[in-house]
């Protein structure tokens, strides 16, 4: 069957290319110890927080790019990103009304519902926390979950806010040693979210984070910070999207997650940053750390990731299961389209006894794109009765694509267990003639066939988030089907 | 200055003087290489070797293979021709091979051992079946590593020949005493168009250590078969690259490893398909305990335009005791999109269930562990073709089993 019909589909266009003059506040760019200091003071930050930084950064000087992951790109040159870009009038609107017009008028386009829309609230209430750059724009619902006991706020507020707390568990799963890009985030992060849910709350609403790379030449490190006490439960959601650009834009944000004592977090992240043109020029270089742990006995987390977008990804959401009994889920699907590049993943580091794991993780490349799966599983001397289940699926689509899995395992306990399965087929050529004579187009049924290979990922995304992930998926692969 | 550099002062020519030139650029390698990231070459590499040297006896009796038809045996890497039997008449033929004919074979590689293979191989043997000829019986290589009063070590570099529509079957065992003693061997099979060799290796190196690096190609509708059982050995180290290079061709990889002790076994295997409608099968089993570690690391490689490849890769472990570890990477590489590929990988202790429907028929648990084991292991034994072969590896497993169960 030829892939002409589809490759015509394949090349829609970016619907997030839209770019907003906003008056912004931005460093010139470079990187020195003045930098960040600067951004320090910018943020009226505490003096732990300032040495912190300069810790980081004076590591992060000593240490050398990566070089492992099955990705190509030209040299970053990180004395060419400006490290500080912020909306002007950053002193806070208290209100929607408040927020630039323009801004909203970004979130409309992108359709995050900012405001608190009833409809959406009549299925399900979301709190969304908005960054544009580096400085959160606005809180919503901050007032009901304040009620519930919940903190959920900027991570530069709540270094004001809640001291103790951020100062006890920043860079306490994520320490400024652990890798290069986490050591650059530690030194010159921007701004983020601070979510904490107290001893025994449910959060009564799904938390969300919206991510936007807006300004020219600028990186964004955003830093992400969740922690929940014993028998809590937060579902979160992070969403990014970024403007149509020709340069190349780094992220590099680190996400750290707390599970106390049969706390439950679930995140879920829905990632459509620009991914470059078909040419493979612009787009994102998405280089993140994710990692989570389970440190109470019985805790439980769940990443679940749709990955659409960027030029280059680079990240691998982890959970070090710590406590007994504990459970860590990883739920993926990642899409790859004309030159984009993933490296992508998952470490299950088992260290309880009886603790237990799942990774799904599900790929389609499509055009030239080039995609890996690279996951750890560990099982330590302690982790007895320890279990794992890992499945990684590509489906190919065209001929210049390719698609690799790396998994690395690493078991020193005989009574853990572990499974591990992967394949790699294209779309089967019986299914589709199936399908058509059914009377589907060939682009409808490619269409069908992709969403019911990632179906066991969709089921895992809340329900809001599902829906766009589907759109996005099918957006994603206009063009490729064939 | 290593050891290395010592012993090539004997030698002249272009590949030793390039192998090590290559040698010193690499040196050993370590963990830092993803390929060695979970073996460590100390072991061999701070030790002064002396070269292994013909011997005037050795204990081979017990390890000849009776219904071998050609049987060369080497002693510390070091080809005896007084012991070896079988090459008058027999359709395969040896030859030594002058040093300036046996190209470098590091080129390309990050490997340090196929460079120190170069650098200080002094001899060199083809081993040629010609077309359409058809060997029933199998061509034995017995390496013996015996040592002496010094730690010795030897070069192995051999080229197998199966030219077209011929059927050969190699044999290697390499057994280990209590010397301390190192072979590094490289072995480059060729299988032409139509032919089918079937290359078995089992090792009982006890204190030996060994480096086997094979390099076969595997030309249209051709088939090589690759079966390994390693038993024993402080520090093994099994690389296999088969590159399918003609249409129609099929490498199929079958391993086994039974640890115990302070066992290492590491290993690596690439299949590289390179051209569309190549099959390749690969199946690794292991059982670790004591102090072992058992390593796993394939890679399948499906090439740009290899449309119409069938892979599949499996590795099994069971793992006994505490103090024993698994390490497994089972990888694709595929630029290809008409193809399948599949892998899996588990790392368990013996199936709960089963134990249980066996001590519930009154089977006492340490005989039902016995049991399941045999069984985990057999059926890789049981995927060798030849019969006789068969016999001898399923005796040798069963002893390493017994020192296992302890």
């Amino acid at each position: 069957m030829g892939n002409d019909p589809i490759d015509t589909q394949l090349s829609s266009s970016y619907k997030y290319g839209f770019s907003i003059d906003i008056e912004a506040d931005t460093f010139p760019p470079g990187l020195n110890e003045e930098i960040v200091a600067a951004l320090s003071a910018k943020k009226k930050e505490p003096e732990w927080l300032l040495q912190w930084r300069l810790k980081a950064f004076r590591h992060w000087q000593t240490m050398t790019e990566p070089t492992w992951a099955h990705v190509e790109h030209p040299p970053i040159d990180y004395q060419a990103i400006s490290y500080y870009s912020s909306p002007k009038d950053t002193d806070g609107p208290k209100s929607l009304d408040e927020v630039d017009p323009k801004l909203l008028e970004t979130f409309e386009k992108l359709g995050v519902p900012l405001h608190e829309r009833e409809a959406l609230a009549g299925v399900r209430k979301v709190a969304v926390d908005a960054v544009v750059d580096s400085v959160s724009v606005a809180t919503t619902f901050r007032k009901e979950l304040e009620e519930a006991g919940v903190i959920f706020m900027p991570i530069s507020e709540a270094v004001h806010a809640h001291p103790e707390l951020v100062k006890k568990y920043l860079g306490s799963v994520v320490p400024i040693y652990d890798n290069f890009f986490a050591a650059l985030n530690c030194a010159v992060f921007s701004d983020g979210t601070f979510v904490y849910v107290p001893k025994g709350v449910r959060c009564p609403m799904e938390l969300s984070t919206y991510f936007r790379i807006n300004e020219a030449m600028t990186g964004q490190f955003e830093r992400t910070l969740i922690v929940v006490e014993d028998e809590a439960y937060v579902s979160y959601l992070e969403g990014c999207t970024a403007p149509m650009r020709d340069e190349n834009q780094l992220h590099a944000a680190v996400v750290e997650l707390v599970a106390e004592g049969s706390g439950e977090i679930k995140y879920s992240t829905v990632q459509n940053w620009f991914p470059g043109d078909e040419e493979g020029k612009g787009g994102i270089y998405n280089f993140v750390t994710k990692r989570g742990i389970c440190k109470g006995n019985r805790s439980k987390i769940s990443w679940t990731q749709v990955e659409t977008g960027s030029a280059i990804t680079w990240k691998y959401p982890s959970v070090i299961l710590k406590g007994d009994d504990t459970v860590g889920e990883f739920y993926s699907i990642a899409v790859t389209n004309n030159r984009q590049q993933a490296d992508t993943g998952t470490k299950m580091i088992h260290l309880g006894r009886n603790t237990t794991s799942t990774i799904i993780s599900k790929g389609i490349a499509a055009g030239r794109s080039d995609q890996s799966y690279r996951g750890l599983v560990s099982m330590g001397r302690k982790a007895s009765n320890a279990r794992n289940y890992t499945q990684c699926d590509s489906l190919l689509i065209g001929k210049e694509c390719g698609a690799h899995t790396f998994p690395y395992v690493d078991v020193k306990n005989s009574s853990a267990q572990l499974e591990h399965e992967a394949t790699t087929s294209k779309v089967s050529d019986d299914q589709v003639f199936y399908l058509r004579q059914r009377g589907l187009s060939e682009e409808d049924a490619v269409q069908l066939i992709v969403n019911g290979f990632c179906k066991d990922v969709f089921r895992q995304l809340p329900m809001e988030f599902a829906v766009e992930a589907q759109k996005l998926l099918e957006v994603s692969l206009e063009g490729s089907v064939g | 200055m290593s050891w290395v550099a010592d012993l090539a002062q004997g030698t002249s020519g272009v590949r030793h003087a390039k192998g090590l030139a290559a040698f010193e650029r690499v040196g050993f390698p370590g963990p830092r290489l993803e390929g060695w990231k979970y073996t460590s070459t100390r072991s061999v590499a701070k030790v002064d070797w002396v070269r292994a040297d013909v011997v005037a006896a050795a204990a081979i009796d017990g390890l000849r293979l009776p219904h071998a038809a050609v049987e060369l045996v080497f002693v510390d890497g070091v080809y005896q021709a007084d012991l070896s039997r079988g090459l008058d008449g027999a359709p395969v033929s040896l030859e030594p091979v002058a040093q300036a004919e046996l190209q470098p074979q590091h080129v390309g590689s990050e490997d340090g051992f196929v460079a120190i293979n170069d650098a200080l191989a002094t001899e060199g043997f083809v081993l040629t079946l010609g077309r359409d000829q058809v060997m029933t019986a199998p061509v034995h290589l017995l390496f013996l590593q015996q040592g002496g009063e010094q730690p010795v070590t030897g070069q192995v570099r051999l080229v197998v020949k199966a030219e077209r529509h011929s059927r050969m079957q190699l044999i290697e065992t390499h057994h280990g005493g209590e010397g301390q003693t190192f072979v590094n061997e490289l072995i480059t099979v060729q299988v032409a168009d139509g032919a089918k060799v079937q290359h078995s290796v089992m090792g009982r190196l006890g204190s030996g250590q060994l480096v086997h690096t094979v390099r076969a190609e595997v030309g249209r509708d051709a088939t090589y078969h690759s079966h390994m059982a390693w038993l024993s050995g402080s520090l093994v180290r099994s690389d296999i690259l088969a590159r399918l290079v003609g249409q129609g061709g099929h490498v199929e990889l079958d391993g086994l490893y039974v640890l115990a002790d302070t066992d290492h076994v590491d290993n690596h295997t690439v299949i590289r398909h390179e051209v569309p409608n190549c099959t390749s099968v690969e199946t690794y089993k292991g059982v670790v305990g004591g102090k072992a570690r058992g390593v796993f690391d394939g890679m399948v490689y499906i090439a740009k335009g290899a449309d119409g490849t069938d892979s599949q890769q499996n590795n099994r472990n069971i793992l006994l005791g505490d103090h024993a570890d698994v390490k497994t990477k089972p990888t694709l590489e595929i630029y290809a999109d008409d193809v399948k590929a599949a892998h899996g990988a588990t790392v368990g202790q013996l199936d709960q269930n089963q134990l249980w429907y066996l001590r519930a028929r009154g089977i006492p648990k340490a005989k039902a562990e016995k049991i399941l084991t045999h069984a985990f292991v057999a059926d890789r034994v049981l995927a060798h073709p030849d019969e006789a072969w068969r016999e001898v590896l399923a005796e040798a497993v069963e002893a390493r089993l017994a020192v296992l169960e302890g």
